[in-house]
């Protein structure tokens, strides 16, 4: 699994990002932009986040994805994954009570031409 | 068994179960959120819900307590208090229970039942009712043998001689954050950093071909920090640390609202024991909790009463109480491992009507107290109060202290 947040896939590819957030009130947003060509930049913000989830075929670019959980309760938990095709891409467990910061992470995705 | 011995397993079998409750952790790796983690300088912050203002010792009702002025705000989750007197050892303590609903909801279902958002919302209004039950613990100082002098306060023998019930509804504000939605600005704050972060240069121009290389694999220690270097220094970052700056501002100053809010609660308590522990009290009161900064707070109790008489053909005693407390984190720097320890002043009026004599027809006492958080939700509170009457006994001024251990499962569960 590459998980370092640089990622390799290919145009038709299915990209899938599922979140479970714990203990917490927030507002989760995930935004994916396709800088390369359409700017595409898709959002998810809710303010009772418990599991969520979003999935779309990939084009030929780059995307940065980025997320956070604004989280006021010290408590929280959150997962973030992303898969490509099924495969585990990227993978974030965090117990929020031991980082002490607002939890939030980014990927690059480097998608070429199938 | 003893009352007392199941009490102990009633009570310390939920505590050891939730102090077992699974603690996720996760070592820094220093990958792209690494990376950028240890490029911006500054952290976001989260501190925790204030828990200081929240009451984990028994209701002062008790004669257990090392508090004088109660909070509206009252821990949750099963709580046992062991308080035992500074001078006059107590082989029993008292212990307190709580009877708040959301305290069962929690210790009857499945753990992490109320994780979720929107099954936490559902029991609102339960979480607004708390309640304790003290049973054992010290009486007053009744005069017991007639010599007309106050006797020390006794000791229950028994826990069920000693029986205090409270019930709470606080109907005002609220110090769980888990209670406030995140505002605008808060969203637009954090969709902004996204933006900076997603739209950065630095990313194309530094980030991207290195983590490329990496096929998959986390940058050593020392290529990290200078790479976070090379970045931190870049003028094409300077909107994502404007914006990480910003949504830092924006959560604490959120975080300072609700712990600096109004919370009000009103409370009924009765108070009823064996003739050697004193008279049998019932009261109802309104209590109010105002936060000046984090861990500071003003508390407020407005108290109306009765007082049982001991004495056959004695009318019962009327009382009116007025309370107050200051509270604020003292020892800056100190952490004996739970924390900063807090220092407290009360101050508590009380009035009697029908009071027999010689008794005065009011009582004022001065408090002082220390908690030091020794672990993460368990505390040992010390106190020293002087009472310029024995209550309802004589016009001689009096000094008594309480040391003890507190244990608030709310914070121990969430180890």
């Amino acid at each position: 699994m590459a998980d370092n947040g640089y990622i390799k896939a290919t145009a038709g590819q299915t990209f899938r990002v599922t979140y479970a957030v714990r203990r917490t009130t927030a507002a989760a947003t995930h935004i994916v932009v396709d800088n390369a060509t359409t700017s595409t930049v898709r959002t998810f913000t809710d303010e009772k986040v418990g599991d969520a989830e979003d999935s779309f075929k990939l084009t030929a670019g780059k995307y940065a994805f980025v997320w956070t959980v604004l989280a006021l309760a010290k408590t929280a938990s959150v997962v973030v994954q992303i898969e490509v095709d099924g495969s585990v891409r990227y993978r974030k467990d965090i117990a929020y009570s031991s980082s002490g910061v607002t939890p939030w992470g980014t990927a690059t995705f480097d998608v070429r031409e199938a | 068994m003893s009352s007392h011995g199941q009490l102990s397993r009633f009570v310390l079998a939920p505590a050891l179960f939730l102090c077992a409750y699974p603690m996720m952790s996760r070592a820094t790796d220093c990958d792209m959120d690494g990376f950028y983690k240890r490029a911006l300088s500054m952290a976001l912050h989260g501190s925790n819900a204030n828990a200081a203002d929240k009451q984990i010792d028994p209701p002062t009702a008790s004669g257990a307590s090392a508090a004088l002025v109660d909070s509206p705000q009252q821990t949750r989750l099963i709580a046992a208090a062991l308080q035992q007197g500074l001078v006059n050892r107590n082989d029993t303590g008292a212990f307190t229970l709580s009877l708040a609903p959301f305290a069962w909801v929690n210790a009857a279902a499945a753990p992490g039942y109320t994780d979720t958002q929107s099954t936490y919302d559902r029991y609102n209004v339960a979480r607004r009712l708390t309640g304790s039950l003290t049973l054992g613990g010290n009486g007053d100082p009744i005069d017991a043998d007639g010599d007309g002098k106050p006797d020390d306060p006794a000791d229950a023998k028994n826990l069920t001689d000693n029986f205090a019930i409270e019930m709470q509804y606080r109907f005002i504000g609220s110090r769980d954050r888990r209670d406030y939605a995140i505002p605008a600005d808060l969203q637009g704050a954090a969709a902004n950093f996204m933006a900076a972060m997603a739209h950065s240069k630095v990313r194309e121009r530094f980030v991207d071909p290195v983590f490329d290389e990496l096929n998959g694999k986390n940058l050593d220690d020392a290529a990290c920090t200078a790479l976070a270097k090379q970045v931190s220094l870049s003028p094409d970052f300077s909107a994502v640390l404007k914006a990480d700056e910003n949504l830092s501002t924006l959560i604490a100053q959120r975080e300072n609202q609700i712990d600096t809010s109004w919370v009000w609660s009103l409370a009924a308590t009765a108070v009823e024991r064996k003739s050697y522990l004193g008279p049998d009290k019932y009261s109802i009161a309104l209590r109010g909790l105002k936060g000046i900064e984090a861990q500071s707070y003003h508390k407020f109790n407005l108290e109306l009463g009765r007082v049982n008489s001991l004495a056959p053909g004695q009318p019962n005693i009327d009382t009116a109480k007025l309370a107050y407390e200051y509270s604020r984190p003292v020892l800056t720097g100190i952490d004996l491992g739970g924390g900063q320890p807090t220092f407290s002043a009360a101050l508590f009026a009380e009035r009697y009507r029908n009071a027999p004599s010689p008794a005065p027809s009011s009582v004022a006492t001065l408090g002082v107290k220390w908690v030091f958080p020794i672990s993460k939700g368990i505390s040992v509170p010390l106190s020293i109060s002087w009472a310029n009457h024995t209550a309802l006994l004589s016009d001689k001024d009096e000094v008594f202290g309480h040391v003890g251990i507190n244990l608030d499962l709310d914070q121990l569960s969430k180890l």
